[in-house]
């Protein structure tokens, strides 16, 4: 998938060095993605995913973050739209 | 519509996101959606030149793709196949191997490139000891310091295994519409032991090493040691990198990716199709056009060893053309064709008796 809005997850690595190894995880499992419809997104991350609208909420409580992103499925575009610090 | 411009500042990024978030919910095939395509490629390309977020530990991918399917510990032992390991590899005490990464790519649908990727383990002294006493070896060789270091180093932002896969470009030539001579005569040209290595020739590399320590201060060009894969991945992957010990890492490094991904086979089909052959000779039917007037089905065995000799010293061997006639460059060409027939023979590709034919003829490219 093509991935916008990278820029929030670097900034909050910056903020919270502790997290700075799973957003780069998350940023490659998100880039690998092979997302054509919600189902896949399920299949993926279904464990820690929640739908709010338009937006997928994934809850890595473990990571100490809250990511929120939203999906094209037809240009196979994942937007970062924020990342939130959670209580590990 | 204002015309999408480069994003070069902090402010021209901010815009883009937004107007990426008010088209985002573009209808497929419209005009809005092909500029949002247009302003993701360009925002992506623009976070990823700020290298803003580094290429992850395996390890941390592993237990984050872990976390977001809701497995556990003793699911990757089951799919690994003992607790021990499962425990070892998520504590890194153990490095992944490439069965264990097969696995997780086929039943987990993981990504091979993120998992793929150097990473240091915790504790095995012995294991450690071992590959660093090869590193030292080589480093002693090659003249030069912090090799083994800096191999992880230089891996970090190549291609990955993943997006190298999807280098399955066309070909103008499929191997298989190649006469057998011409492939020999390549193979024993650039690469006798191609088939019998993973990417890179370690013997090679000390013999070069070796070879350039001998030759130290003498001017003479140092010794590359390039096999074909290497080649590939120079001509692929780092394309306009001047010579260095730097490129010559990432070459190995590309390589093994290379093999990692490619059949042998299709890496040796790109391999000559993408090879630069003097003039504007770019692959191997073009080459075959410029100096023979030839498809590559066509060439015979002279011909082809003549075409073999080319890659190490494309426009020194190059003749016709453009070419001034040159007796001492004529015999420089001929001088390396006859040794890719030498080659040949001596490795059993061809007889004794076809190379002696062979290198009796003369030199027949279009004038």
């Amino acid at each position: 998938m093509i991935v916008v809005g990278t820029s929030h997850l670097a900034a909050f690595g910056a903020r919270h060095p502790a997290s700075a190894g799973p957003l780069r995880a998350l940023n490659a499992l998100l880039v690998h993605a092979r997302w054509d419809g919600p189902d896949d997104i399920a299949r993926d991350c279904g464990a820690v995913m929640t739908r709010s609208g338009d937006d997928i909420v994934l809850d890595l409580a473990g990571a100490g973050f809250r990511v929120t992103i939203r999906v094209n499925h037809a240009l196979g575009v994942v937007r970062v739209r924020g990342v939130e610090e959670i209580s590990r | 519509m204002t015309p999408i411009r480069p994003i070069r500042t902090d402010d021209d990024h901010r815009a883009a996101l937004a107007e990426i978030d008010r088209l985002f919910g573009a209808a497929p095939g419209s005009e809005d959606a092909d500029r949002l395509e247009v302003l993701c490629v360009l925002v992506a390309d623009h976070e990823r030149r700020q290298a803003q977020l580094e290429a992850p530990d395996p390890v941390d991918y592993l237990t984050l793709a872990m976390t977001v399917q809701g497995r556990s510990q003793s699911d990757l032992a089951a799919l690994l196949g003992s607790r021990s390991r499962a425990s070892e590899v998520l504590n890194r005490r153990r490095h992944l191997s490439a069965e264990m990464i097969g696995r997780l790519v086929r039943d987990w649908s993981l990504a091979a490139g993120p998992l793929s990727a150097p990473y240091e383990i915790v504790g095995g002294l012995k294991r450690g000891l071992a590959r660093g006493l090869a590193a030292v070896g080589i480093v002693a060789l090659l003249g030069a310091g912090a090799v083994a270091a800096t191999f992880w180093a230089y891996g970090r932002g190549l291609a990955s295994e993943a997006e190298i896969a999807m280098l399955a470009t066309d070909v103008a030539v499929p191997l298989a519409d190649l006469p057998p001579h011409v492939v020999k005569a390549f193979l024993a040209a650039e690469d006798a032991d191609y088939y019998g290595h993973g990417g890179y020739s370690l013997p090679a590399i000390l013999r070069a090493g070796i070879d350039n320590v001998v030759k130290l201060g003498s001017g003479a060009k140092p010794a590359g040691a390039a096999t074909i894969t290497q080649q590939l991945a120079k001509n692929l992957l780092l394309a306009g990198q001047p010579p260095s010990i730097e490129r010559k890492l990432r070459e190995i490094v590309l390589a093994r990716r290379l093999e990692a991904v490619l059949s042998k086979d299709r890496i040796l089909e790109l391999y000559l199709n993408r090879i630069y052959f003097g003039g504007p000779a770019w692959g191997i039917a073009q080459a075959s056009r410029q100096y023979f007037g030839k498809t590559p089905a066509e060439l015979d065995l002279a011909e082809g060893a003549y075409l073999a000799a080319l890659p190490k010293a494309p426009n020194d061997y190059r003749l016709g053309g453009d070419i001034a006639p040159d007796a001492g460059r004529e015999a420089r060409a001929r001088d390396r064709r006859d040794w890719v027939l030498g080659r040949m023979a001596a490795d059993g590709m061809i007889s004794a008796s076809a190379a002696r034919m062979a290198q009796g003829e003369g030199l027949s490219v279009i004038r």
